[in-house]
C-alpha cells in the first residue's frame, strides 16, 4: 500500500540520513534539467541545503545549489562524514516528471526523498491528486570530482550581466562552431566573443555602457578559448537564469554563476566551471 | 456488390475520421474494414497473416442516414476489403473548410481502374454552387474465405475489469515508466487499486491510482481482495495510447491474469479494442 506523503511518523525517519519534502517539485526539476548534461550526478547534503554536480570529462563541472529554503521540510541527520550519492540523473529526471506536469500548470507534484545513507537506494514519494508513485533509485559510488578550486585571489575579471540578451548573443553561434574565444579588456570593447568555425567566424563586441551589463572589473586584459561542445552545457543553465556572473582567473578557467528565480520566488544558483583550451602555438 | 452510404451528422464524420486517424498512428501492416447492414467494423492485425489484436465496431445506423448495401452474397450479405487509415483520414480532413463542416459525406464502392472506395464531400461555400470534393481509396477486396481471418477473436471475460477516467494521467505515467523500461507491469485489485510498476538495473518505480471503478471482478467467497497482474511490452499501451485520437473519454482496463491486457478506449458509443498478450519476465 502506498503511504501518504503527509502521513509519515516521524519516528521513522531517523534511521534515515536525509529526508526533505516540497510541495511542488516543478522547483527542482527545472534546476536539474538544466545541468542534464552527464547521466551521472553526484548529491551532497550540508545543513544549507543540496549541492549537485555533474561533470563531464574533468573539463567542465556544474554544480546546482538548492538551499533549504526551497523544501518544506530538510532534515538532515548529524553524522561524522558528509552525506553524500550519486545516482543516474536521467532517471531521477524521469521520475521526477512522472505525472507530466513540468511543463505545465496542472496541480503540483508534491515530493519526498529518503536516503538511509550509503549504500541504500534513495526513495522517492511523489503525490498528486491522490495518486502516488513509489520510486526506488539505486545509488552509484561516489566518484571524486575535479576540484576547481576558484579562489578569489586569482580572479582576475569579474562582469555581471543581464541573461537575456546574453541568451541571445550565445544563441547566434553557429553549431559548428568548434571554439569559442572569451576576451575581458580593460578598454572598449570590454568584451569580445570570438567564435570559429567550419562556416567562418563570429565577432560580438559588447561595450561598457551597453544596459545587459550590471558590473565589470577588469584587472588585466584576458583572452582564453574554451570548447564549443563544452561551453554549450552551460546554455541551458543560462536560458532559466535572470542574472550570470562570469569570472575568470588568471590560467583562464572560467566559472560562470547564473541566478535563477523558481515559480515561488526562491534564489538559486547553478555555478558552472569550464576549462580553457591550451593554444599549440 | 454495391455500396452507398451517405453521412450527414457532423459528430459521425469526426468520429469516423478520429478512429481512422488513430489507426492510422498506430502504423498497423494493414487494415480492414468489413460492411455489413448493421455495423462497419475496423480491425486490425500486429503484422500480416497474424490474429486482430485491435477491432472498433461503428452501427451503421448511428453513422450513415442512407444505406445501400449488397454483400458478397445474400447469405453473406457483407464486404470485406483492405484499406489504408491514413488515406481514410486524409480524405476525411476534406470534409472541413474555412466556411464550416461538410453538408454530406458519401461513401460509395467505385471501380476506377482499380476498386476504390469513394468519398464524395459536398462542401458549403460562399457562392450558390455547391463545391464537391472527391477522394478515392483504393482497396483491395478480401474474397470469403479469408473472411474468417479478419474477424476479431472472442475475448475471455477477465478477472478483474477497472475503469481509468483519468486517462491523460495514465498516459503519462506509462509513457515515463516505458522511458526507463521496457517493461510494464500492471496489476488491478477488486477494491479499486490499480498499479503501474516497472523494474530496471536503476531501480524501481511505481504509481498507486486508487479508487478507481471496478466493472468486473470475480467473486471472492472468503471476501477477500483479489488481485490480477501481468507484465507487458510497455511499447504497445504507449503505442496505442500516443496515436489515440479519440478524446477517449475512459479506457477500461480487463485483465486476465499473466496472460492478456484488453485495452478498451471509450468515446460515447465507440469503443476501440486492443489486446496486448503477456510477456513473461
Amino acid at each position: 500500500m502506498p503511504v501518504q506523503v503527509s502521513t509519515v511518523v516521524d519516528a521513522e525517519e531517523s534511521q534515515y540520513q536525509l529526508v526533505f519534502r516540497m510541495d511542488n517539485v516543478k522547483s527542482i526539476y527545472h534546476l536539474l534539467k538544466s545541468i542534464n548534461f552527464q547521466p551521472r550526478a553526484t548529491f551532497f547534503a550540508t545543513d544549507s541545503g543540496l549541492k549537485v554536480s555533474v561533470e563531464s570529462a574533468k573539463c567542465c563541472q556544474a554544480n546546482a545549489f538548492i538551499q533549504t529554503e526551497i523544501f518544506q521540510e530538510y532534515t538532515l541527520q548529524p553524522t561524522d562524514e558528509s552525506v553524500s550519492f550519486s545516482l543516474d540523473l536521467n532517471v531521477l529526471l524521469e521520475c521526477l516528471d512522472i505525472f507530466g506536469d513540468a511543463n505545465s500548470n496542472s496541480s503540483p507534484t508534491a515530493l519526498m526523498l529518503r536516503y538511509q545513507g550509503y549504500g541504500h537506494p534513495i526513495k522517492l514519494l511523489l503525490e498528486e491528486e491522490d495518486v502516488v508513485t513509489e520510486c526506488s533509485i539505486r545509488t552509484l559510488e561516489v566518484e571524486e570530482l575535479a576540484n576547481f578550486d576558484f579562489t578569489s585571489d586569482d580572479v582576475i575579471n569579474k562582469i555581471i550581466l543581464k541573461s537575456e540578451p546574453l541568451k541571445e548573443i550565445f544563441n547566434a553561434i553557429e553549431p559548428s562552431t568548434d571554439i569559442v574565444e572569451f576576451n575581458l579588456y580593460s578598454n572598449e570593447p570590454i568584451v569580445k566573443l570570438r567564435t570559429v568555425g567550419y562556416m567562418g567566424e563570429v565577432e560580438i563586441d559588447i561595450s561598457k555602457d551597453s544596459d545587459m551589463i550590471e558590473l565589470f572589473q577588469c584587472e588585466s586584459d584576458s583572452t582564453s578559448k574554451y570548447k564549443y561542445c563544452h561551453f554549450k552545457k552551460a546554455l541551458k543553465a543560462l536560458a532559466i537564469s535572470q542574472k550570470v556572473s562570469i569570472r575568470t582567473d588568471d590560467g583562464g578557467l572560467l566559472c560562470m554563476q547564473f541566478m535563477i528565480k523558481n515559480d515561488c520566488g526562491h534564489i538559486c544558483f547553478i555555478e558552472f566551471h569550464c576549462l580553457p583550451v591550451v593554444d599549440d602555438d | 456488390m454495391k455500396f452507398r452510404g451517405k453521412m450527414t451528422d457532423a459528430g459521425a464524420v469526426r468520429q469516423l475520421t478520429n478512429l481512422a486517424s488513430t489507426l492510422a498512428k498506430m502504423k498497423a501492416a494493414s487494415v480492414t474494414l468489413r460492411l455489413s447492414k448493421d455495423l462497419s467494423i475496423f480491425s486490425m492485425c500486429e503484422e500480416a497473416g497474424s490474429g486482430v489484436i485491435c477491432w472498433c465496431a461503428l452501427e451503421q445506423g448511428q453513422l450513415f442516414t442512407e444505406l445501400t448495401l449488397e454483400g458478397a452474397t445474400a447469405e453473406h450479405n457483407q464486404i470485406c476489403m483492405h484499406l489504408s487509415p491514413a488515406l481514410v483520414a486524409s480524405a476525411l480532413t476534406s470534409s472541413k473548410n474555412a466556411l464550416g463542416v461538410a453538408n454530406s459525406v458519401k461513401l460509395k464502392l467505385t471501380n476506377k481502374k482499380s476498386p476504390c472506395l469513394t468519398f464524395q464531400i459536398d462542401l458549403p461555400s460562399i457562392g450558390l454552387n455547391p463545391r464537391t470534393c472527391i477522394h478515392d481509396v483504393p482497396i483491395t477486396l478480401i474474397p470469403r474465405s479469408e473472411w474468417p481471418l479478419h474477424e476479431h477473436p472472442e475475448v475471455p471475460i477477465p478477472n478483474i475489469s477497472i475503469r481509468v477516467s483519468s486517462v491523460k494521467k495514465v498516459r503519462t505515467v506509462i509513457d515515463r515508466l516505458r522511458k526507463l523500461s521496457s517493461k510494464l507491469n500492471i496489476r488491478a485489485s477488486s477494491n479499486g487499486d490499480l498499479c503501474l510498476r516497472t523494474e530496471t538495473d536503476a531501480g524501481t518505480f511505481a504509481t498507486f491510482f486508487q479508487h478507481m471503478p471496478v466493472i468486473q471482478s470475480e467473486d471472492t467467497n472468503d471476501g477477500n481482495v483479489q488481485t490480477v497482474s501481468l507484465w507487458i511490452d510497455a511499447k504497445k499501451i504507449a503505442q496505442l495510447l500516443a496515436s489515440d485520437q479519440l478524446n477517449t473519454e475512459y479506457l477500461t482496463l480487463g485483465l486476465i491474469d499473466d496472460r492478456l491486457l484488453h485495452v478498451i478506449l471509450t468515446q460515447n458509443d465507440m469503443h476501440l479494442h486492443y489486446l496486448i498478450a503477456a510477456i513473461s519476465l
